[in-house]
């Protein structure tokens, strides 16, 4: 996921990984250097919806 | 691979499950799909690839199996988790990430492929969000449009510039009530959009 950037500032994001297998990551998440907004990542897939919009969907 | 063994493997895609009218959501027939594709390959421009609005991932993953870094964006995570066993079933990597096109952000990448809601319905975002994000990072986009929309395009994109224009016809099949035929053949149009 190289080419993200936070959604909010467009800082660069750190990536934690909570649970992963053999090809990717599984549960874990991305936190912006910049302005400290944490992104979920889900099922595999980074939840980059700005928080507002970001209920479970 | 041969664009016909690449249509073959998309034909295996599976589409939406679901699908959401206001959102415009159908997927990318695979003979266009591989037309696409084939077009960018053929031009080197199939290294790096973010598909904007990706629905169940058909462009993305066709891209994954013709090489590329392949990346994959969308609104509805319940697209996103069949677009990731898409994938799967197809052997291929892709990132799928859960965004929203007016608000996400991306670093500059090579090449955009999309094909965005052309906006006929009233609630959908139309194609402009899309186009003006693919602007915004790409070198070189491949947009799918409704025919007619050149001239629509053309002004909104500059000073990006429309380099080639390919015109087919792709079968829709009855997906929601307002459709009245069980298959509908629509004009399209793919522009590929230079804006290094």
């Amino acid at each position: 996921m190289e080419i993200l950037v936070c959604p909010v500032c467009r800082g660069d994001l750190e990536l934690e990984v909570f649970e992963e297998n053999e090809r990717e990551i599984l549960t874990g998440r991305l936190t912006c250097r910049s302005c400290g907004e944490v992104y979920p990542i889900e099922e595999g897939i980074p939840n980059m919806l700005p928080p507002e919009l970001r209920e479970r969907r | 691979m041969r664009k016909r063994q690449l249509e073959i493997l998309l034909q295996r895609v599976r589409g939406f499950t679901s699908p959401s009218a206001t959102m415009e959501q159908y997927m990318t027939p695979p003979s266009l799909a591989s037309d696409l594709l084939h077009m960018a390959h053929m031009r080197g421009e199939l290294t790096q690839v973010l598909d904007l609005g990706c629905g169940t991932g058909i462009l993305a993953i066709g891209a994954a199996l013709m090489g590329a870094e392949a990346y994959g964006v969308d609104i509805d995570r319940q697209a996103l988790r069949i677009a990731r066993e898409n994938a799967e079933m197809l052997g291929v990597h892709v990132d799928f990430v859960l965004g929203d096109i007016e608000r996400i952000a991306f670093r500059r990448v090579k090449t955009i492929i999309m094909n965005p809601p052309f906006g006929a319905q009233h609630a959908s975002l139309g194609d402009r969000a899309f186009l003006r994000k693919a602007v915004e990072i790409a070198d070189v986009i491949y947009t799918i449009h409704n025919a007619g929309s050149l001239n629509f395009v053309r002004s909104f994109v500059s000073p990006c510039r429309i380099e080639e224009v390919y015109k087919a016809r792709i079968p829709i099949k009855r997906t929601f009530e307002f459709h009245r035929k069980d298959v509908e053949w629509i004009e399209v149009e793919l522009y590929r959009i230079v804006c290094k």
